[in-house]
């Protein structure tokens, strides 16, 4: 309560002070954001909010994504990739340098590559990089990654913000005052409420519109709400609450820029614990959730309904919704069939986020509606990670994943939702070992359907990207295919 | 005392007794009906009917987000925060009390002072803030809210039941009943307790309406009552995001608990005025 | 010279008649005794004087100070006068004085209000007025606070605050009846003597004609609101024209309680009782103090007599009472009750303390004010080794409640319901309805009016024949304890200073402290009596 107090304090102080200073911001921009990170590392953690202030901002990796998901050369001008598919040769752009003034040669991308995937790392994919089984220097400027095994997925690899070079000269100030090769410097951190970065006057590539970058950190919708309409936040790219961007849509000062995202919110389920353990279960709860209406409730009909583990705007995507359509009396029947006892509650611990705690409470009314007794428990994000995501105790939680291209997560038998399927483990390792994307697509469809098909988790809908941003603004992402907010394009026009 | 008839003794109370009474009353009926009946059940949820503004022939106060009708919301909030203020005001009372009549009637023995050293202690601390601690240690549920709020309460009954059991305790009628042989507990059954349960009463309506207050703090960080039971708390919480276009959904809750708390204080005051002797001579 | 002037004053609280035409004229220099039982309206006719009038009163007539009307006077005008031309002492000195501030700061306040005086002189002067009032400057210092003074020492300090300003008029409302005997005298004897060196006039507000004959030179006789009776003191009691005035002064002689059933078979006897008071101060349980209380007492009561107990207060008589009904823990020493030991150390049986009640002075504290007087009178039985029968428990609580003259409907009433005379009433019945040996009569008459202490004294005389009781009575009226009791005990500061036959002692008193307890209690001149006697006969 006292935080939420100090929220709107802040809100009306900061009101106050920007009415002075917005005719100057026309050279930067405040960028909204829910959650601040942990640190700005984004080689060491897995939080989303570091990438979504770093990336492409501050750090860039040998190749990138782009604002429609396809990889384009960064660091690494070009490659060439051996006919057997192992060795890959990056050569790298010759006039970057580092922010502290020294130049990025082929001995940093050798030293972070390293670094990665070495034993004692603390990267949050080390997956990315366990195909890697050497890195050569040829010369400053090109660098030679052999390959165990061929991989396919590789040059997206390294575009994930956990793949990005870093100067082995910085490694000790890497979690509070970060040095790229970025647009933008680090300028400075005022813990619990922003990061400020400033223009890279010597950056190697394109120049950059802006001159300087604040992420603000607003964690209360209704503050947030606020500050957008008082000014004082030029854009919020993942507004929290999708309730109030019909009325941003209708006031001319804002655009409201509705994507997509990698994040498939899931009503994930303990594949371990009974009841859920059993498949016909499974396929109840399925068949009881009616998508759109939790779309409508939770979203405010923000969201894409999705029948399995992935992205709809993915081409290799298929609709697989129809596996699981909504059918309360099929439904009934199958927890009839596999002799549901109603005594056993069924826990349904949401974390914070309003998509779990609205999503939480219309599939409650959903699963009660079928017979199954549920309970909801509001879990604060540490009490989450403890109780369900490390300590595995939970029927059901809702939750959005949104890396990307994260369908291999179903690989991992110990991994929170505890699916153990040999044939889906098969599967993915055949994914790792092509090359060739008419295969891999192949291969990606099965892996759809055969989640979907054994219900593993409840698929809900794909978290659509609603954010809000003043209607001057140009050249922010419209989806987010990364965790990202990439300022590199963004320009303010007149 | 029974030839009093009843409409001198309806007039012995302040009118604004009368207006606080029957408003509590009110309530109180509203959330038994709650339990047997409300206009539509809360946990179906009606996505296609949400934010229908009030004053609707079907919903008469709206409905909100979720097309919940939050008339029915507020029947079953109502009860929940009279559920939650009078079992923590009573598990106040039940333990807070004989605590303070033993250390009363032990008056100067160290177990008068380790009592209410221990109300001191638990004095010390802000009562919200441990409140949103033991929610948190034990997790939210409308119990664990009950026992946060609960174990408040216990030190304010204690201290004033010690406070107005030692002035009793010094009169001769209690000296009178130890010549009869009366032992402490007895003594303070039939002697104590009668003489200090106006001083009771008035502190109970108090605590009941800090205990509404209290359940709907809790529930508004997220530790109290869990979905689905409805709680005024929670509503108001869940309203914030909303408030721009949709009011009523905090309006509701707001004012339940506004005039809820102001009810049960009004009544408060005019039960203290009718039972003290001396501010009603003054109000006469 | 006339100084207050009283002409039909009348009063009316919530068009309840308080006062009914009254009429009074107190000259310079003149002590007035306005004599009446309680609620007779005395003390609101010095309210109405100095307009220090309870809301919702109607004040009619006039009162003229000074030939000047105080009636419609604003509150601001009255303060002017009031502690400035009139002042009042209370009866109570714990609570009229602030336990805050220093005496010294209390005498001068009103010097401070209403002449223009600094500070320090003001001080001065309170040092003054404290030598006038006869407390040495040496001993008490101005800079003490009311807690470490005596009851004696508090009521001359309220005197010093009344006349630092020299009033004219002084009210002193009841301002001995809260003292022991040796206090009442000394103050008496101060306020005589500040009527007749500082030429005040005092408005004397007392119910004990022993106190008017003291003092008073002119005196009022009041009943419910009216004055019946006035002159000067010595012609309405000597002629008592007035039948009502010629009945207080018959009561005011105490009844003579007749025992026949006394022998000389023990039926107390306490033997070498001591007693320390351990107190302790706040949570430091080392830092205790002792105060011894009771000092080696011996003594022994007989079966059916009335043995008399006399004492300042203080001096330990209560504690002596608690021992008894075995209620606190001995140091050393014995009580029997026929032979049967009483104390808290051992559990003293049930059957040994039923036999054994108490009557407090307090009539207003001493019922549970929640219980009907069917409960409270019935709390005994308790004592009683087996339960007796609903029908037996019944039949006992009529006969009780007729044996102390009240009637059966009065089984369901609230104490509320009762007077002061009533109460004390119900706590005999309380006492006796277990047929006990003993009962103590803990100042149980002091707090009654003259009319109905006679009533009670034939009441215990009545008792103690149909119950064959013994009686232990405290108290500090001489008077009382001469008519009623057949022995008698004087105690100082927790030990016997003499015991034996009462008409023996008080007619022969032995100890100085007997004699100086005797002397100092004002009694009403033989002479009234005679004349009452006269009229008796005629």
């Amino acid at each position: 309560m006292l935080k939420k107090i100090t929220e709107y304090f802040a809100a009306v102080l900061i009101l106050i002070l920007t009415i002075g200073t917005s005719s100057a911001a026309d050279k930067s921009i405040t960028i909204g954001m829910q959650l601040e990170p942990p640190n700005l590392n984004p080689t060491g953690g897995a939080a989303a909010a570091i990438d979504e202030v770093v990336y492409a901002n501050l750090f860039e990796g040998l190749t990138r994504f782009k604002s429609d998901g396809s990889v384009a050369p960064a660091l690494a001008k070009s490659w060439t990739i051996s006919a057997n598919g192992l060795e890959y040769t990056f050569n790298l752009n010759d006039t970057v340098t580092f922010h502290d003034g020294t130049p990025m040669t082929a001995k940093d991308v050798k030293f972070s590559l390293d670094r990665a995937r070495s034993e004692d790392s603390t990267n949050a994919q080390k997956a990315l990089f366990v195909d890697i089984d050497t890195v050569k220097i040829i010369d400053a400027l090109t660098v030679i990654v052999t390959l165990k095994a061929p991989n396919g997925n590789f040059i997206t690899n390294m575009a994930w913000g956990d793949a990005i070079i870093v100067s082995e000269n910085s490694i000790s100030s890497l979690e509070t005052a970060p040095i790229g090769t970025g647009p933008f410097k680090f300028s400075k951190w005022v813990k619990g409420d922003r990061v400020e970065l400033i223009k890279n006057e010597t950056y190697w590539g394109d120049q950059i519109s802006l001159d300087r970058a604040i992420f603000k950190f607003i964690s209360d919708p209704t503050a947030a709400f606020a500050a957008v309409m008082a000014g004082d936040i030029d854009a919020f790219p993942v507004f929290p609450a999708p309730e109030n961007l019909s009325q941003f849509a209708s006031d001319p000062r804002f655009s409201v820029i509705v994507g997509s995202t990698e994040g498939e919110t899931i009503l994930s389920t303990n594949n371990k614990q009974p009841p859920f353990d059993s498949l016909t279960m499974r396929k109840a709860l399925a068949h009881a959730i009616n998508r759109q209406e939790i779309i409508d409730g939770a979203m405010f009909g923000f969201g894409t309904p999705i029948g399995t583990h992935f992205a709809p705007h993915n081409p290799d995507y298929i609709n697989l919704t129809s596996n699981s359509e909504y059918n309360p009396e099929l439904s009934k029947q199958l927890i009839k069939e596999a002799g549901y006892d109603k005594n056993n509650a069924i826990t349904l611990k949401l974390p914070p986020p309003s998509y779990a705690r609205r999503g939480g409470e219309i599939v409650a009314s959903q699963l009660r509606n079928v017979g199954l007794n549920v309970k909801i428990s509001n879990l604060e994000w540490a009490q989450w990670l403890e109780q369900v995501f490390k300590g595995k105790d939970y029927n059901l939680t809702i939750v959005s994943h949104t890396e990307p291209a994260d369908i291999n997560i179903y690989a991992r038998p110990n991994y929170y939702f505890q699916y153990d399927s040999k044939r889906f483990q098969e599967l993915m390792r055949e994914l790792s070992e092509t090359t060739d994307p008419k295969k891999r697509s192949e291969i990606l469809k099965k892996a759809q359907t055969m989640i979907s098909e054994d219900y593993v988790n409840g698929y809900l809908f794909q978290l659509a990207k609603t954010g809000v941003a003043n209607a001057k603004i140009n050249g922010l992402w419209k989806n987010s295919p990364t965790q990202a907010n990439d300022l590199t394009g963004v320009i303010w026009s007149d | 005392m029974k030839n009093i008839s009843l409409t001198k003794k309806i007039k012995q109370f302040p009118y604004i007794f009368w207006f606080g009474l029957i408003i509590t009353i009110f309530i109180f009926f509203v959330s038994f009906i709650s339990i047997i009946w409300t206009p539509y059940d809360i946990t179906v949820l009606n996505i296609q009917d949400k934010l229908i503004p009030p004053g609707n022939t079907l919903h008469l106060l709206g409905t909100d987000h979720f097309g919940r009708d939050i008339a029915s919301m507020i029947m079953l909030g109502a009860k929940t925060s009279l559920l939650v203020a009078f079992t923590a005001t009573f598990l106040g009372i039940v333990l807070g009390v004989p605590l303070g009549l033993v250390a009363a009637s032990r008056a100067g023995d160290p177990l008068d002072d380790i009592i209410m050293r221990g109300n001191d202690l638990i004095f010390a601390f802000p009562a919200l803030v441990i409140a949103i601690l033991i929610t948190a240690i034990l997790g939210p549920s409308i119990t664990n809210a009950i026992i946060a709020i609960g174990i408040f309460n216990i030190p304010v009954f204690a201290r004033i039941t010690r406070g107005a059991a030692l002035s009793v305790f010094t009169l001769d009628f209690i000296l009178a009943a130890r010549v009869c042989g009366k032992n402490h507990i007895q003594i303070c059954i039939e002697h104590v307790l009668p003489n200090i349960m106006s001083i009771l009463i008035v502190q109970s309506t108090i605590q009941f309406s800090l205990g509404i207050l209290a359940e709907s703090g809790l529930s508004y960080v997220g530790l109290g009552t869990q979905p689905p039971m409805a709680s005024w708390g929670r509503m108001l919480a869940d309203s914030q995001t909303m408030i721009s276009f949709a009011p009523h959904l905090a309006l509701a809750p707001g004012i339940s608990i506004i005039v809820t708390v102001l009810a049960i204080n009004i009544m408060g005051d005019g039960l203290r005025d009718y039972l003290d002797p001396k501010l009603r001579k003054k109000s006469a | 010279m006339t100084l207050l002037k009283l002409k039909n004053l009348s009063l009316t609280i919530q068009d309840k008649p308080i006062l009914k035409s009254i009429n009074l004229e107190i000259k310079n220099g003149e002590v007035y005794g306005l004599l009446g039982e309680s609620g007779c309206g005395k003390s609101m006719t010095a309210a109405a004087i100095t307009q220090l009038l309870p809301k919702f009163s109607k004040l009619g007539g006039k009162v003229s100070f000074d030939n000047n009307n105080f009636i419609g006077k604003s509150d601001l005008e009255m303060c002017k006068i009031r502690g400035n031309q009139i002042a009042m002492i209370f009866q109570e000195p714990m609570t009229a004085l602030n336990p805050l501030q220093t005496i010294g700061n209390q005498i001068a306040e009103s010097l401070l209000i209403h002449k223009k005086c600094s500070p320090a002189k003001a001080i001065k002067k309170a040092g003054e007025a404290l030598g006038r009032v006869g407390l040495d400057a040496t001993k008490i210092s101005p800079n003490l606070y009311p807690h470490q003074l005596s009851g004696g020492q508090r009521q001359r300090v309220m005197i010093a605050m009344a006349i630092i300003l020299r009033p004219k008029l002084l009210i002193a409302d009841e301002p001995t009846t809260a003292l022991d005997v040796k206090t009442q005298s000394e103050i008496l004897n101060l306020l005589q003597d500040l009527v007749t060196k500082d030429k005040v006039s005092l408005l004397l507000i007392t119910h004990d004609i022993a106190v008017i004959a003291k003092l008073a030179t002119k005196v009022a006789i009041m009943k419910d609101g009216e004055l019946l009776d006035s002159g000067s003191t010595s012609t309405v009691f000597e002629r008592l024209s007035h039948p009502y005035t010629r009945q207080i002064l018959s009561d005011s002689i105490p009844q003579k309680l007749n025992l026949s059933l006394i022998n000389t078979k023990k039926l107390l006897e306490v033997k070498s009782v001591s007693k320390t008071y351990q107190r302790k101060f706040g949570v430091n349980i080392f830092n205790k103090f002792n105060l011894p209380i009771l000092k080696n007492i011996s003594f022994s009561i007989n079966d059916g007599e009335c043995l008399g107990l006399v004492g300042e207060s203080g001096c330990g008589k209560s504690t002596l009472a608690r021992s008894i009904l075995g209620l606190e823990t001995l140091e050393s020493g014995s009580i029997t009750l026929s032979g049967f030991p009483i104390s808290l150390n051992q559990k003293t049986k049930r059957n040994v303390r039923s036999r054994i009640q108490i009557v407090f002075q307090d009539p207003f504290s001493s019922f549970n004010p929640r219980h009907q007087i069917a409960k409270i009178i019935s709390e005994p039985f308790n004592l009683l080794d087996k339960k007796l029968d609903k029908k037996i428990k019944t039949n006992l609580l009529l006969e009780t409640i007729l044996n102390v003259g009240l009637t059966k409907d009065d089984l369901i009433k609230y104490p509320h319901q009762f007077s002061g005379g009533q109460r004390q009433r119900i706590a005999l019945a309380r006492a006796i309805i277990i047929k006990p040996k003993l009962i103590i009569l803990d100042e149980a008459l002091s707090a009654l009016d003259v009319s109905l202490r006679n009533n009670m004294i034939l009441l215990l005389q009545k008792l103690s024949l149909n119950y064959k009781l013994s009686y232990l009575f405290i108290s500090h009226d001489i008077h009382l304890v001469k008519a009623i009791t057949n022995r008698v005990l004087i105690m100082q500061e927790g030990t016997i200073v003499e015991f034996g036959k009462t008409q023996e002692i008080l007619n022969g008193p032995k100890h100085p402290y007997t004699r100086s307890l005797i002397d100092s209690t004002p009694s009403i001149p033989e002479s009234w009596f005679k004349r009452l006697e006269d009229q008796n006969i005629a």
